[in-house]
């Protein structure tokens, strides 16, 4: 017994020692001074993911989008405070009386960060990589319908589509659509924003400089330097220590014990991202609205929002949540096992239908603990369920097979602009809607609503469609996401998008 | 074997584990009928993160259900793991140390340094390994666990068959003619087996902690299986609200953990060939 104990004690107190001295004599990055001098320079950023590229063309995830918000600039900018569209590199536009022709007016003496000048011929090469099927970006499909792109003059940039349409100006406000130099290299990342990349370290860190030849005003910060830190755990106490000036993705425990933390603020903000579990419409007996509507009502959502995710979100009340472009508020599925077993008797739902449940761990908040929960509201009205949890790359792949054995599998939308996140996932043809839905009339509004160029008359169409698609509930609609961000107290002017993207330019600290 | 018994008997620590593997094993064969009041699986989020109380006495975990409840029905789930892990690693493990063990030629040079080469993975990368080929659930498991320590197993085989391949009762049986069979089956196998009687008793409890490692991870049955290392996982957010949702499985493993390695630790004094001289 005595040999097999001295050897681990041993090691373990070898450890300790090795332990100590290491953070003692390894000033990594995390060490700098634990709290902000009034003066700082710097702003040091923690993520929970590592940014994928720096490319807008490959870039469809926020946390990238973040970074390369400070990188690059597009013609036109999302307006954070009202969701429409406002200018930026592009002063102004008009559309041809077809509908099929914009022009745009350019800003001039735009400098890239390299000194060369940003003109119409910039904008005709990047929009024209985007659209090369050679380069296959994911982003490409935000100029689906542009059949031509041509520099008039230095300052004219001239864009044809093929049909009328409408969504062209905030699909160009998306971070995909950034401006670019000719003969833009991504291994050497230059573009107008107001900063440079000045350093990339894979999974380590990532430092932006201020760009010297950004036109506009000079940004408040020297350098901003972006850390991923995958653990909630690991963030939230880097913003305890002061290791951070903002720390994005607090898990929703950590609110509260950051509450009495008189050093740091906690701010909560809306999102567009909403968390489903999308139903797949193509399997029995879930090709039935009724039977679809009865797991909408059989899910305590409330519940949910209120114990695991510790009030961190809002129950849906229709397809789009608010901070979307034109969300609407319908009538909630309030929480009725009774009902949803009247409507599932109706359907000719049998006591124990199985019911398998995908989920992946870690991507979304608590969504493992989600299908745990849903399981256990399913089984209560008569489902057998069976959960498979998988790693996310496993995941994203399974869920895109149109054969796949899960009839629930959970799956977050964040897109704020309307035509893109309801073709994409409602309509009939879109690569992306895996659950298979499919009904003529969300079909014929959505390309409808593409050629309608009058907003009011627009939003009727899409307030048509979220009507529909809430009423056939393709999704078993879970909850809205809200953004858990974390700074040093006396940060003011972060700007917080409701898709989730950040921008530091004017960001202070005291 | 009388002698055996009466040493073990006297072996105050041996004993202790196998009080303590008994009892768990008590709770394990008890658990279906201990459970059936309280539902180990029935979610109810208004209940979520409670304190203790008379009808859940180690409170409840996020999905609301009675910790107390889970711990217990996890004991069949995890002890059958490690057990089905154990034997899954023992039988091949056995049969190759022995045969590398008996032909030391180039069948035996061959089989051990295949085996030489998967010990020098760790096992719980060798069980994930096999998990990600496997897929998940809880066969699974116990498939990655048995076949991560199959090594083990060939290895103390092939060195107990050595120590013994050259006795002059080998030795005898060889000159009389008897088949390699015979053998290996009367000869060796008896005389080699008290080590991995010990290793498998210490390898109970290696395997119980790889398997709730891997379920910590992810990688066990899908939940809401109640497994000891998925229920620590699945508490993790509630340590500074509810840390008995952690305590509780922990201890449980650390206890299993503790009885199966004294149990293995006191089969090992008494059955030393060397103590009987």
């Amino acid at each position: 017994m005595r040999p097999s104990l001295k050897w681990p004690a041993l090691l373990l107190a070898a450890l300790l020692v090795l332990s100590g001295c290491a953070s003692k004599s390894k000033p990594g990055p995390g060490k700098e001074p634990p709290r902000p001098a009034p003066a700082v320079q710097n702003l040091t950023f923690i993520e929970g993911v590592d940014i994928t590229t720096l490319d807008p063309a490959f870039a469809t995830d926020r946390p990238t989008q973040t970074v390369l918000r400070h990188l690059y600039e597009n013609l036109v900018d999302t307006d954070p405070a009202t969701g429409g569209v406002r200018p930026w590199l592009a002063t102004a536009w008009k559309v041809s009386d077809d509908k099929k022709v914009w022009t745009f007016t350019l800003k001039s003496g735009v400098k890239f960060a390299d000194g060369s000048a940003l003109n119409a011929a910039s904008a005709k090469a990047t929009l024209e990589r985007l659209l090369d099927a050679k380069l296959a970006a994911p982003n490409r499909s935000l100029l689906s319908t542009v059949t031509a792109v041509e520099a008039v003059s230095d300052t004219e940039l001239k864009i044809t589509t093929k049909e009328p349409f409408a969504p062209l100006l905030e699909n160009l406000a998306h971070p995909g659509a950034a401006i670019l130099p000719v003969g833009f290299d991504p291994a050497k990342p230059v573009g107008s924003g107001p900063y440079r990349l000045q350093e990339r370290q894979n999974g380590v860190r990532l430092v932006l400089a201020r760009n010297t030849n950004h036109a506009g005003a000079a940004p408040v910060w020297e350098q901003i330097i972006y850390r991923p830190v995958p653990e909630a755990a690991a963030r939230t106490v880097a913003l305890q220590s002061g290791e951070a000036l903002i720390v994005n993705r607090l898990a929703p425990e950590a609110v509260a014990d950051l509450k009495d933390n008189g050093k740091v603020e906690v701010l909560v903000k809306p999102s567009t991202f909403q968390i489903s579990f999308e139903i797949n419409n193509r399997m029995k007996p879930f090709d039935d609205p009724r039977v679809r509507r009865a797991l909408n009502l059989a899910v305590d959502k409330a519940a949910l929002v209120k114990g695991p995710l510790r009030g961190m979100g809002s129950v849906p009340v229709g397809p789009v949540p608010a901070g979307a472009q034109w969300p609407m508020t319908l009538k909630e599925y309030a929480y009725s096992p009774d009902e949803a077993k009247k409507l599932l008797a109706e359907a000719g739902v049998q006591p124990n239908t199985p019911i398998e449940i995908w989920t992946t761990q870690g991507r979304y908040a608590k969504d493992k603990e989600m299908a745990e929960a849903v399981a256990g509201y399913l089984k209560a009205v008569g489902f057998a369920p069976e959960i498979k949890v998988m790693e996310w790359g496993t995941y994203s792949k399974a869920i895109e097979d149109q054969k796949k054995t899960a009839a629930l599998y959970i799956l977050g939308s964040s897109v704020p602009t309307l035509d893109w996140r309801l073709t994409r996932n409602f309509l009939s043809t879109s690569t992306n809607n895996y659950s298979g839905y499919k009904t003529e009339e969300v079909d014929r509004l959505l390309l409808q609503a593409r050629m309608v160029f009058e907003d009011s008359a627009r939003k009727a169409l899409y307030d048509q469609v979220q009507t529909k698609v809430w009423e056939d509930a393709p999704y078993l609609f879970l909850f809205n996401q809200v953004q858990i961000i974390g700074v040093q107290k006396g940060v003011t002017d972060l700007t917080v998008y409701g898709h989730e993207i950040l921008d530091f330019t004017k960001a202070k600290a005291r | 074997m009388a002698v055996f018994l009466r040493r073990f008997r006297r072996h105050t620590s041996g004993m202790a584990g196998l009080a303590l593997v008994l009892l768990i094993g008590l709770v394990a064969v008890a658990a279906p009928i201990v459970t059936r009041d309280i539902d180990p699986l029935a979610v109810d989020l208004a209940i979520s993160a409670q304190p203790p109380s008379t009808r859940f006495w180690l409170g409840t975990d996020e999905m609301g259900r009675s910790v107390a409840m889970r711990v217990i029905a996890g004991a069949p789930i995890s002890l059958a793991i490690a057990v089905a892990g154990v034997l899954l690693a023992m039988i091949p493990g056995v049969w190759i140390g022995l045969l590398a063990g008996y032909y030391e030629g180039r069948i035996g040079s061959w089989l051990m340094r295949g085996i030489d080469a998967l010990v020098a993975f760790p096992r719980i990368l060798l069980a994930i390994v096999i998990i990600s080929i496997a897929g998940q659930g809880i066969i699974q498991l116990m498939l990655a666990v048995g076949l991560a320590s199959i090594p083990v197993f060939a290895r103390v085989m092939y060195v107990a068959v050595q120590s013994v391949r050259h006795r002059d009762y080998v030795q005898a049986a060889v000159a009389v003619g008897a088949r390699d069979r015979w053998i290996l089956l009367r000869h060796i196998l008896p005389n080699a087996f008290a080590p991995i009687l010990v290793q498998a008793s210490l390898n109970i409890a290696t395997s119980l902690q790889i398997a709730a490692g891997l379920s910590f991870l992810g990688l066990g049955p899908a939940p809401p299986t109640p497994e000891w290392g998925a229920i620590i996982d699945g508490g993790r957010t509630l340590i500074r609200q509810q840390p008995l949702v952690i305590i509780a499985p922990g201890l449980a493993i650390a206890l299993t953990v503790l009885g199966f390695n004294l149990l293995g630790d006191g089969l090992r004094d008494t059955l030393d060939p060397r103590l009987n001289r």
